[in-house]
């Protein structure tokens, strides 16, 4: 037993170790940012560009999922990372877990190029958490000459009446049930467990429509609309994007009940090894040349108002990558539910069961 | 000191326990470290519940056991158990189509020569090798509307014009079936290598028709193959779901996605290790039910 116990120890210490000597090689080097950042969401010449700008050495650290990050985070401690970019829904989760810290505005002086949608916005009131990266929103990707996208309703999937091919729904609770919500002309944010209840019922009416082929993620979703096994789609506009540049007879609508907005924040870490490096990003970013080369190269939108004004017509006309002052007036950002959370995982649960 | 005699040579008991220890050490340890302290974990996460954000709260209550048997925030709902019976479902179909089509390979890889056998084996093993999700897309590939499968279903009258063979429970099961058969055959065929014509051939001779021979002459000698086989894709199949929500469009949930979601989108960590624990007791019982039952049949 005394050598169960001896190994235990061992290995024991052993990880500890490995701990420690990771933190200090993070710690050890101020002359780098460690950014945190989903994977292909930057545009690589940035990396020798912002050495040279700025004297710091950019050192990306890759995610594919939120949870992951978070996970990530919780386990190996925030004084890894300098900046973190994540989704706005998490913002407010990542707050109450201490896991991001106020940003000293001050030392970003471009953020005055921040257009003003994402000034004071719901998931960051007081404007000290976040400096917004690129931002998004989620509509229809259809196969149809004859439906004006501007007038696209829900019902164009929800009713079994308008459904003229097969479709696929979006496969993320919290997105879907929002717009499930919408579709009834409820607020997406709604926390009202009878709202909830039916916003369930109106997905499980589409599922039994014979057209329904399932739920699919945006980049699946797109596939069954470009390889024509379904006639429309849920998926978020850069995808649609992508897809209309392949087949040009698809086209986007944001549904005119609504939609949502996403947005890719700038996160200061809790415990930044390099504050001054993370502000030397985030001012970057900012920079209008910079915000017009990262949109254009990641096909997404730009927070960025100075970015507009020097990124090619084309791009900036493009209805579905900006979408119109109407179409933004539409849409909401979807707040963190806190406690609501279960209620939305069992609705969800009852969706994909029945 | 009482001496023994062991391997042929003099040692006593306490010298063998310490030489016992020093073996199984390793062993244990790694079921202690990776298996028991985990599980324990788990279960004891279990009855802890969420915090508003995502955090854990330790304050134990069976809030979760009854959340999973159904009261909801909707009232009373079957969900969870509506979905443990189609995980449950599928599992079985996917075992029972495994075994059925396992039986047959094992015995035509056996009745080849060296190495042919050893060909066979590499056909079947080889695909295993790649990644799940890979071979999955790849059926989406082939099941896809232009494709040869489909175009033979509908020279049949079995799908329609513009339709393809999946999303569908025909895909999932092809999917399912094809990912486990490894698992199936390779304990299949160590029994059938094993198996004592001499049984047979006395069966024969006692006029047995061909379903008693095989039902009491080659059936119960490959019990013990047979119930490692069922183990192997029983299990695995269970918490599977990557295959259905692929080929089967992820119209339904399983086990595996609940559980997923509640470790990933809904970060109900609580609630999630209350489900992977009620998805190992239920294991072990049907294991060890199954186990018995085979036993006694059989052996």
């Amino acid at each position: 037993m005394k050598k169960i116990f001896l190994a235990l120890t061992l290995l024991i210490a052993a990880s500890l170790f490995v701990g420690c000597n990771d933190d200090k090689k993070s710690s050890s080097q101020p002359d780098k940012v460690t950014v945190m950042i989903y994977s292909e969401y930057i545009d690589p010449e940035m990396l020798t560009d912002f050495q040279m700008k700025t004297g710091f050495k950019l050192q990306l650290e890759l995610y594919e999922a939120q949870e992951e990050m978070i996970g990530k985070l919780q386990a190996s401690g925030t004084s890894q990372y300098d900046v973190i970019i994540a989704s706005d829904v998490v913002i407010q989760q990542m707050i109450h877990l201490g896991l991001i810290q106020p940003i000293d505005t001050n030392k970003v002086p471009n953020r005055v190029n921040i257009a003003d949608q994402f000034k004071n916005p719901s998931y960051d009131p007081t404007n000290s958490y976040s400096i917004p990266y690129l931002w998004g929103t989620t509509g229809i990707l259809y196969r149809d000459a004859a439906v004006d996208p501007l007038k696209v309703s829900y019902n164009m999937l929800f009713d079994a009446a308008q459904t003229k091919g097969n479709f696929s729904l979006l496969e993320e609770s919290r997105s879907m049930l929002s717009m499930a919500l919408q579709a009834k002309g409820y607020d997406a944010n709604s926390t009202d467990q009878k709202q909830i209840n039916e916003a369930v019922e109106h997905i499980l009416k589409a599922k039994k429509d014979p057209h329904f082929l399932g739920f699919d993620g945006s980049v699946g979703g797109k596939d069954k609309v470009l390889s024509k096994m379904d006639w429309a789609a849920i998926v978020f506009n850069g995808e649609a994007m992508a897809a209309i540049e392949e087949d040009s007879s698809l086209q986007f609508a944001i549904p005119t009940e609504g939609s949502f907005m996403w947005v890719d924040a700038m996160l200061l870490s809790s415990k930044a090894p390099n504050k001054e490096g993370a502000y030397a990003f985030m001012n970057y970013i900012l920079d209008a040349k910079i915000g017009a080369q990262l949109a254009k190269f990641i096909n997404y939108a730009t927070p960025n108002k100075a970015s507009l004004e020097v990124i090619d017509e084309e791009f900036k006309n493009n209805r579905v990558i900006n979408p119109s002052k109407e179409e933004i007036d539409r849409m909401v950002f979807l707040k963190d539910p806190g406690d609501a959370a279960r209620l939305f995982d069992e609705a969800w649960t009852i969706v994909k069961t029945r | 000191m009482q001496t023994e005699v062991f391997e042929g040579k003099l040692t006593t008991r306490a010298h063998m326990r310490k030489f016992g220890v020093l073996l199984t050490g390793p062993g244990m340890l790694w079921l202690i470290v990776f298996l028991l302290l985990p599980t324990i974990f788990l279960m004891v996460l279990a009855f802890a519940q969420r915090g508003s954000y995502g955090s854990i709260n330790w304050d134990f209550s069976i809030e979760n056991l009854r959340r999973l048997v159904g009261f909801s925030s909707f009232g009373w709902s079957p969900d969870n158990l509506l979905i443990l019976w189609r995980s449950l479902k599928i599992a079985v179909i996917t075992t029972v189509l495994c075994i059925a089509f396992g039986l047959p390979m094992a015995f035509w890889i056996a009745n080849h020569g060296k190495t042919m056998r050893a060909f066979l084996f590499a056909l079947i093993m080889v695909p295993s090798c790649t990644n799940l999700v890979i071979r999955t897309a790849a059926w989406m590939v082939l099941l896809g509307p232009d494709m040869f499968p489909a175009e033979i279903a509908r020279f049949f009258g079995l799908i329609a014009e513009g339709e393809s063979l999946y999303p569908g429970s025909f895909a999932v099961y092809i999917g399912m079936v094809s990912s486990m058969l490894p698992f199936a055959v390779l304990p299949l065929y160590t029994s059938v290598e094993r198996l004592d014509w001499g049984i047979v051939e006395a069966s024969r001779d006692l006029y047995a028709g061909p379903f008693r021979t095989f039902y009491h002459g080659i059936l119960s000698q490959m019990m013990p193959g047979i119930v490692a086989s069922v183990i192997l894709t029983l299990v695995p199949s269970l918490g599977m779901y990557v295959i259905s929500d692929l080929l089967g469009g992820g119209k339904y949930m399983l086990i595996g996605n609940l559980i997923q979601q509640q470790f990933g989108s809904a970060m109900d960590w609580p609630f999630g290790a209350m489900l992977g624990s009620v998805l190992i007791i239920c294991s072990v019982i049907s294991l060890v039910i199954f186990q018995k039952v085979g036993g006694k049949n059989f052996v």
